[in-house]
């Protein structure tokens, strides 16, 4: 039943229905509004997926509509769709990564991502990536080319997936773009934990970020933000997440994301992850992401969700403005701030 | 209303436009060839230490354009003699040539190495050509903690 409202949505959402951007940003609790931001969301097209990935898609819809996935797909990861959501969840600012994981996601390239962020300059930020797949072939045209594409216009950061990319996450072969985030000053995304996607390497050196420690320590200039925060996402389990934490606890330049926790798969663990992270007393760590767009409403259900296990779990307002926006606009040096919060800023208002 | 009629007939001729589309082309067919694999696990210096030995099998390459990659996984299996033979079924919709990666878990903890301990020996045998019924294939295990793609494509 669930699928078949998707796809009716999706219809509804083709045939015209926008959204305009809300009256007020964020989220509002106990009266008062905060601000919202999501680092994690992804685009793409259709054909650039590779046919396993290709079928998980398709496999969410009953059999008589699975023709459909390419064209919604690609509706669905349109720049445009990414922001209707985003305006739906009261959503200000969002990360859009680029990918190149041919084995498992597929391909988001840099200049296409640029191209796409550079639509709503003001709202999406572009994430560089790299090919990985032949390093050992290209490695210097690869670090060549990841550097001009941190240079593109709307770049904010890159992204990594070390279990999609099949590099094991204590690869020092790679450390060549740690030290361009740190050159350039641009904040790394990387993927830890598990993936339902086939093609994803699910042993403890791809999903652990203990594995990461040695980088880490080697490139204290660099930013890792450490993606899902370890979830185990297929076993729908904690798994990694205590060595994430702890890496954010020990280290300055380590942060966490909680994408895909607030999903439907996250919900017997998300009280128990969001617990943990207020007890470790990281929350100034922890910049908010979804992993969307997924599918229509996503980005609004998955917020929804995160902010009600933060309420049922004795979260302060404050608390829940760092994880939800302060975080990121700190760590990204101010983006994130809606035009009118900037102008109140200046004037002290 | 008269645009929200208009946009759904739009709609719904595109939808069903697709579904004759769709319906005049499908997935690629599924071609699988049975292959016994004879293996051979050594060491580049020394005897093999004990321990179970971990396979995994790949065809060496997958897809075509943008998105062809070396490696894709077929299966796993696992050995405790590092003279063995194994059945599988190699996917012919999935690529050429073979490859197999091998490593030995020495402190059997059932991890490929953890960040301390970095015991256990990999390595990685291939060849361009796709298997037919039977293949043989020594893997030598020359770099502890390193995967499938550590050694594949090799540097020039």
């Amino acid at each position: 039943m669930k699928t078949i409202s998707i796809m009716l949505a999706s219809l509804l959402v083709l045939i015209g229905c926008s959204s305009e951007p809300p009256p007020q940003w964020g989220v509002e609790i106990e009266g008062e509004w905060i601000l919202v931001n999501d680092l994690h969301t992804h685009t793409g097209t259709w054909d650039m997926m590779p046919p396993g990935f290709q079928n998980r898609l398709a496999n969410r819809a009953p059999d008589a509509f699975r023709w459909s996935f390419g064209p919604v797909t690609d509706w669905l990861l349109n720049p445009d769709s990414i922001i209707s959501q985003m305006n739906n969840a009261g959503i200000y600012g969002a990360g859009v990564f680029a990918l190149y994981s041919p084995h498992t996601t597929g391909l988001a390239p840099n200049d296409f991502v640029s191209e796409r962020v550079m639509t709503h300059p003001d709202r999406l930020y572009g994430f560089a990536s790299f090919r990985a797949d032949q390093w050992n072939l290209d490695s210097a045209e690869r670090l060549a080319e990841l550097e001009r594409a941190v240079q593109l216009p709307g770049m904010v950061g890159i992204k990594l997936a070390h279990a999609h990319q099949q590099i094991r996450l204590d690869d020092e072969r790679i450390y060549g773009v740690y030290e361009i985030s740190a050159r350039y000053g641009k904040p790394m995304y990387i993927h830890t934990g598990s993936s339902p996607n086939p093609g994803t390497r699910y042993e403890a050196p791809y999903a652990d970020a203990a594995y990461l420690e040695d980088a880490i320590k080697k490139h204290p200039e660099a930013i890792f933000i450490l993606g899902h925060t370890g979830y185990d996402t297929k076993n729908k389990a904690l798994t990694f997440v205590d060595n994430a934490i702890e890496l954010a606890v020990k280290y300055d330049n380590v942060y966490l994301e909680p994408g895909a926790l607030g999903a439907e798969r996250g919900e017997l663990v998300i009280d128990d992850f969001v617990t943990r992270l207020k007890n470790a007393n990281v929350l100034s760590k922890v910049i908010y992401g979804s992993d969307g767009v997924q599918m229509p409403g996503y980005l609004k259900e998955h917020l929804e969700n995160y902010v009600a296990a933060m309420e049922r779990n004795g979260y302060t307002k404050e608390e829940m403005r760092q994880v939800l926006s302060e975080n990121f606009i700190r760590v990204f040096g101010g983006l994130g701030t809606p035009p009118n919060q900037i102008a109140e800023a200046d004037t002290g208002a | 209303m008269k645009i929200f009629t208009h946009k759904s007939y739009a709609v719904l001729t595109s939808i069903t436009a697709l579904i004759v589309l769709s319906a005049c082309s499908g997935a690629p067919e599924e071609k699988y060839q049975t292959v016994t694999l004879n293996g051979n696990v050594e060491l580049q210096a020394g005897p093999v230490p004990a321990g179970t030995i971990h396979f995994r099998l790949y065809t060496l390459w997958f897809l075509e354009g943008d998105l062809r990659h070396p490696l894709e996984e077929i299966e796993d299996f696992q050995s405790d003699s590092a003279n063995f033979t194994h059945t599988f079924e190699y996917p012919l919709h999935k690529g050429t040539g073979f490859a197999i990666h091998a490593w030995i878990d020495t402190d059997d903890d059932g991890v490929f190495c953890t960040p301390s301990v970095r015991t256990d020996p990999g390595g990685l045998a291939w060849t361009e050509e796709t298997p037919s019924s039977e293949i043989d294939m020594t893997i030598t295990l020359t770099d502890n903690c390193r995967n499938a793609s550590w050694f594949y494509p090799p540097a020039p």
